[in-house]
């Protein structure tokens, strides 16, 4: 049966207390895991499409459009898939309220393809 | 299964439903674009999930839905949504075929001046293929283009 359970905090009977909006406005709204070498998307939540822009570039859609480009927190993994030395991903600012900028780096700070997984956090529109 | 009904209700409640019932769909298809010519090919791949929400119907807002929020993005004033209701309130559009659903993804995720023009110029700036059609390896990836031989409709 649906319900919906109305409270301003959580409390923890040992780990302490926190407010509920943390967890409304900290929680991921948006994922995806992406194989940079077979243009493969292999899970995703609120993602329309993933372009490959360039070597280790992405362009990231969303379904659901954030509230502003400004709020928006990307974090990521990258794992090696044949391309040595792979650092990490860096989301720029949104392109736009539904479309995220990913580019995946090696140690050498080039751009290099990768298999990545990103989380878009932030208000929804 | 039968889609519930989602009028007036949050585009992200849609897509919950969507995540917990409906299997994704690996699209064959690929688009191929060029919005400049400084860059290379771009190649945009379907989300799995949200094809199963577009065959499905009932899920997603109509794609002009996009274009005015994107119209409300481009003024220099813009701060932040205030238009979101669009997304959740507008009648969600009926299934689709695979084929209109990468018609509606093309004017949703690639740039409007691409898909409105085309095939201007002397070469198409935007193809629909298969993946099999795409290069195999990702040899000389930042040189890759849209082959001059094809000719523009």
């Amino acid at each position: 049966m649906a319900g919906k359970i109305i409270a301003d905090t959580q409390e923890h009977s040992t780990a302490g207390s926190i407010a509920t909006n943390y967890v409304v406005n900290g929680s991921a709204k948006a994922k995806v895991s992406y194989n940079g070498s077979s243009s493969t998307i292999r899970s995703s939540f609120n993602t329309s499409s993933v372009s490959d822009v360039a070597t280790g570039r992405y362009y990231w859609a969303n379904t659901n459009a954030f509230t502003d480009t400004n709020t928006g927190i990307l974090s990521g993994a990258t794992h090696r898939t044949g391309v040595q030395s792979l650092s990490g991903i860096s989301g720029r600012v949104q392109a736009t309220t539904t479309q995220w900028d990913l580019n995946t780096v090696n140690n050498a700070a080039s751009s290099a393809d990768a298999e990545l997984g990103a989380l878009g956090t932030g208000d929804l529109a | 299964m039968q889609t519930p009904s989602f009028k007036g209700s949050h585009l992200f409640d849609r897509l919950c439903w969507a995540k917990e019932n409906l299997d994704g769909v690996q699209s064959d298809y690929r688009v191929v674009y060029e919005d400049s010519v400084d860059e290379c090919a771009k190649i945009l791949v379907p989300d799995p999930n949200w094809m199963a929400c577009a065959l499905q119907g009932g899920i997603l807002p109509p794609v002009w839905v996009y274009h005015e929020l994107a119209k409300d993005e481009a003024q220099p004033d813009f701060k932040k949504h205030t238009r979101g209701y669009l997304l959740h309130q507008t009648d969600p559009v009926p299934a689709m075929t695979e084929e209109e659903a990468i018609e509606y993804l093309i004017q949703k995720d690639i740039p409007s001046h691409v898909w409105q023009t085309w095939d201007e110029g002397n070469k198409p700036k935007m193809v629909i293929c298969s993946k099999q059609q795409l290069p195999q390896t990702r040899e000389w990836r930042n040189s890759w283009a849209i082959s001059n031989e094809l000719a523009a409709a």
